[in-house]
């Protein structure tokens, strides 16, 4: 399990006051009662955390870990970009 | 009005810097406890006067995570308020189709904070965005919208904006629209969270806050003594649920109050600078609108801002309309306690009004060390007040740009 994943996790479960045991990576948000609203929203403020921007290659967005794994697509980029 | 309908108030909730719930509010107030406080934040410094009368933070524990997402402070307290009034009322939803069911909100400015953090984000730290959702945090009527989603209405959801009358406005409004058959129920109120560096700075400027009291900053807001020396900016929601009177029966709901009569009345002569005139108008309209003489009236809600001129033409107004009678009112000034909720502060007087009629107590106006010989009214110093035969009441809203609101609530008779 990735880093990135365990720190949306915790971001998620302060941020709308969720319990951590309901977050597991294949967790759809909708469930959770995150809508698409709420989803823009997060990723705003997963851009300032991991001082990455996601606006341009978004793809579909279901689960936790449908967020990880975008978030660490572009901080690979990011990295191999700066090397 | 003996031939439109009459309007029950039946459900009230509050949160506010002496407390949250409507019961616990009261309580606070008759207690005399103040929620001023020095504020304590990262740009406190730079403030000349450091007053507020904050909240605290907010228990949104049965907050699903899209309302968290979706609401700024100002929207957050109006749904924590009128679910509460709601649930206070007994689920009056039951009763009322959703079609019949009406949302009035005061409030002064909207989301000032996502305002605030905007520019601090485009301006200060140069970047280039905004949070995505700014727009419906900002916008003004995002409170109206969340309670009308709360209280499933499906009929008008109406906010308005007439500063510190606001909140009293909406109240008003929500009578007008069930007596003419509108509607049958009503959640009505008004919120505020303006205790933001730029909403608290341009205040400053306009040197019409309280100074800080060298003793004890909680005593720093003193309505109509001698020695006061202006306002203190607070936050907080009050809502109050209506019905049509017949309705409320029918359900059997507990009816705590007749909101008996409404006016508004505009000064047209400054934008900031009371007016007796446009106060006496609006008190008489709003006691013909009940069918009340003033003698039927035995305690006023004043306005009672505790800035120098505002005390004294609202108490020459009070002289104007009661004439003799006025001597024989409990006038509280509860600014003293929970501040000034700017467009909120209407309608949480107004439920403080509500339930000193209900509990037949009136609450003080505290810190009121030195009565204002120019003033000479019965200003309830500094102690709560048992008044058994206390049947109507009068809670009066003023607000900058002229508008003068006044809401008149009496028991069942």
């Amino acid at each position: 399990m990735s880093d990135t994943l365990k720190r949306i996790q915790t971001m998620l479960a302060e941020q709308y006051q969720l319990a951590p045991e309901r977050l597991g990576p294949d967790q759809p948000l909708a469930d959770l009662g995150i809508d698409s609203l709420t989803t823009i929203e997060f990723m705003f403020t997963l851009e300032d955390v991991f001082s990455i921007r996601l606006s341009e290659e978004r793809g579909a967005i279901e689960t936790v870990n449908d967020i990880a794994k975008l978030v660490d697509a572009v901080l690979q980029k990011k990295a191999a970009g700066i090397s | 009005m003996s031939s439109s309908r009459r309007v029950a108030v039946t459900g009230l909730g509050v949160v506010s810097p002496v407390g949250t719930g409507a019961d616990f509010f009261f309580d606070a107030l008759l207690a005399g406890k103040s929620g001023i406080q020095r504020l304590d934040s990262h740009y406190s410094e730079r403030l000349g006067v450091r007053l507020g009368a904050s909240v605290g933070k907010l228990d949104l524990s049965g907050f699903p995570p899209t309302l968290i997402a979706q609401t700024e402070r100002v929207s957050q307290l109006a749904i924590l308020s009128a679910r509460e009034a709601l649930q206070n009322a007994g689920l009056p939803q039951a009763a009322t189709p959703p079609e019949r069911r009406g949302v009035f909100v005061g409030c002064g400015f909207g989301g000032a904070q996502t305002v605030e953090d905007g520019y601090e984000a485009l301006f200060a730290r140069g970047q280039d965005r905004v949070r995505p959702l700014s727009v419906m945090l900002a916008m003004s009527n995002a409170a109206a919208a969340h309670v009308g989603m709360l209280s499933e209405a499906y009929g008008p959801c109406l906010t308005y904006s007439n500063a510190c009358a606001s909140g009293a406005i909406a109240i008003g409004e929500a009578l007008r629209s069930i007596r003419t058959g509108e509607i049958d129920l009503a959640v009505a109120g008004g919120t505020e969270a303006l205790l933001t560096f730029g909403v608290l700075k341009s205040w400053e400027m306009l040197h019409v806050l309280a100074t800080e009291d060298e003793r004890n900053p909680a005593e720093s807001c003193r309505p109509f003594s001698a020695d006061r020396t202006g306002l203190v900016l607070g936050e907080g929601a009050a809502f109050v649920v209506l019905e049509d009177w017949q309705t409320a029966k029918k359900r059997g709901a507990r009816i705590l109050v007749e909101l008996a009569g409404y006016a508004c009345r505009n000064d047209a002569k400054h934008l900031s600078r009371p007016d007796t005139g446009g106060q006496v108008r609006a008190m008489r309209a709003a006691l013909a609108d009940a069918g009340l003489a003033e003698t039927a009236i035995g305690h006023v809600n004043a306005h009672g801002t505790a800035t120098a001129i505002g005390d004294q033409v609202e108490t020459e107004a009070l002289r104007a309309v009661f004439g003799e009678h006025v001597n024989r009112l409990a006038i509280s000034a509860t600014k003293s306690m929970h501040g000034h909720l700017m467009g909120a502060a209407g309608a949480i007087e107004f439920v403080a009004a509500v339930q000193a009629l209900v509990r037949r107590i009136v609450p003080p106006t505290m810190f009121l060390r030195q009565p204002d010989p120019e003033l000479g009214l019965d200003f309830v110093a500094n102690e709560a007040r048992r008044m058994p035969e206390l049947r109507a009441a009068m809670s009066n809203a003023f607000a900058f740009g002229g508008t003068n609101a006044v809401l008149v609530a009496q028991l069942d008779s």
